[in-house]
């Protein structure tokens, strides 16, 4: 079979804007979350988000590209030229060669802005002529495609909090069945008041306004919601003789993929069976055992279901064997939403390279269906060669990816 | 308007809002080709034209103009 391997990476979030700098920040287990009183003002109970800042795109790109371009695929196509320059693609490259992408995006609100005119004007004469391509939800392969000239498939991968993660597990799947040699994948993901304010209603964020750097707490018992979070990451998948061919260096290898839905009638409700169903799968797919596995990349996103759910999953899939070391990243990070997936593969590899993991800071208590997981509060210098990241999303999609060193 | 002033405003538009090189906006560049007018750029310079000079082109009209003089004149003529 075909292999998959990883030739390039790109980042662009709240613990850094390039991949040494949120290696550091993994590393020292550094939180990128803030208060924000302009939320609160607005209307939401919680001011607590991720602090993205916005490239200055204008420099760098004519406005041909940018016009089109929604504030998450500003992110998106700094994370993707980062990817690119790791993995030497050169536009003479793209040119001549064909590149897919698939990004994982679940929406956004930029349409929104203009909502308010036209009741007003009961016209759309003033709507933002580029409106209709910044709100749909493939804007990031619009424009992704149109600037770097990509040629080959091209299409957005909608699973809420999993979208990048099953991104990655079907480009991988087009380049095992020989589909396409290369494909730039990510996700993308921009904080919108807006966005956030159903998930503020319903009390699905932390209220710890006050201590915005410890209110991200997967796992640990005083957890009260996640935060939103987000940005883009993107990786270069390529098969792995292609990469050998051109002299690439291959940062890790792509073995497995696992995937499934939960079933279950309540709807925000996460499955610890659906969870352990995309795992198991993943190992399998990468003809691995729960015992090879060094490292588990959680979801955890610090909500009171969501967390001990996963633990649960967890806790039955190494059920008799060493517990890898276990964190959610999304404790420094908070929820990174679409882009979740990708950036959690991004912060995966980057450990894997620098041989370490990343603490689950703020874990001072830990939930009782945890008590049996090796959730890591302080970092551990360790080689790291196999990799197992987890990923929900809302309406219970599921999606498990296995990395491993070469 | 008089012409002076209609030349004025649209290469302001044309430099701030478009962001085209300040040194071909002369009265003999094509829209397209000199330019790089795309599709959306004519629709952003029908609703430029209706806010400035107070009417509606047609549907479709700025995007059948070849040069920038052919916008002035258009201009001139339906304002």
């Amino acid at each position: 079979m075909r292999r998959v391997v990883v030739t390039g990476m790109g980042i662009w979030s709240c613990i850094g804007q390039d991949l040494q700098t949120v290696a550091k920040s993994l590393k020292k287990g550094c939180s990128g979350i803030i208060y924000n009183e302009d939320n609160v003002n607005y209307g939401l109970q919680s001011g607590l988000i991720g602090q993205i800042p916005r490239p200055e795109i204008k420099s760098i790109l004519p406005r041909k590209y940018r016009a089109s371009m929604s504030k998450d695929t500003e992110y998106a196509y700094m994370a993707a030229s980062q990817a690119f320059d790791q993995a030497k693609i050169s536009n003479d490259y793209l040119k001549d060669h064909e590149v897919g992408l698939i990004f994982g995006n679940d929406g956004n609100m930029e349409i929104w802005d203009s909502i308010p005119m036209i009741e007003k004007q009961k016209s759309t004469m003033n709507v933002d002529v580029y409106a209709w391509m910044k709100a749909e939800t493939s804007n990031a392969n619009i424009c992704l495609c149109n600037i770097f000239g990509l040629r080959g498939l091209s299409f957005c991968i909608g699973a809420a909090c999993a979208s990048s993660s099953h991104a990655i597990g079907l480009a991988a799947t087009y380049i095992r069945a020989n589909l396409q040699n290369m494909i730039l994948v990510g996700g993308s993901y921009e904080i919108s008041r807006e966005g956030v304010s159903a998930a503020d209603a319903i009390g699905a964020l932390s209220l710890r306004n006050n201590d915005p750097q410890h209110a991200s707490r997967p796992f640990d018992q005083n957890r009260d919601g996640m935060i939103p979070s987000g940005g883009a990451a993107a990786l270069v998948l390529e098969e792995y003789e292609h990469a050998i061919a051109r002299g690439a260096t291959i940062l890790a290898e792509v073995v497995g993929y696992g995937f499934s839905s939960n079933g279950i009638e309540e709807i925000s409700m996460p499955s610890a069976d659906g969870e352990y169903i995309a795992m198991k799968r993943a190992l399998d797919d990468a003809g691995l055992q729960p015992s090879d596995i060094d490292y588990v990349n959680a979801h955890a996103t610090s909500t009171i279901t969501g967390d001990i759910e996963e633990a649960k999953a967890l806790t039955r899939l190494f059920e008799g064997v060493k517990c890898p070391y276990i964190s959610s990243t999304k404790s420094m990070t908070g929820h990174e939403n679409w882009m979740a997936g990708a950036s959690e593969a991004v912060y995966s590899i980057l450990m894997m390279q620098n041989d370490f993991v990343a603490p689950n800071i703020n874990l001072e208590n830990v939930i009782d269906e945890a008590k049996d997981l090796n959730i890591v509060r302080e970092t551990v210098y360790t080689p790291i060669n196999t990799v197992l990241s987890n990923s929900s999303g809302m309406g219970g999609t599921n999606s498990a990816l296995v990395f491993r060193k070469i | 308007m008089n012409k002076q002033k209609i030349q004025e405003k649209v290469n302001q538009f044309m430099y701030d809002r478009l962001e085209y090189e300040q040194e071909k906006l002369v009265p003999t560049a094509e829209l397209k080709r000199d330019l790089g007018m795309t599709s959306l750029d004519a629709v952003e310079t029908a609703i430029f034209i209706k806010r400035t000079f107070g009417f509606q082109p047609e549907r479709g009209a700025i995007k059948t103009l070849v040069t920038l003089q052919d916008l002035y004149d258009y201009i001139e003529q339906n304002q």
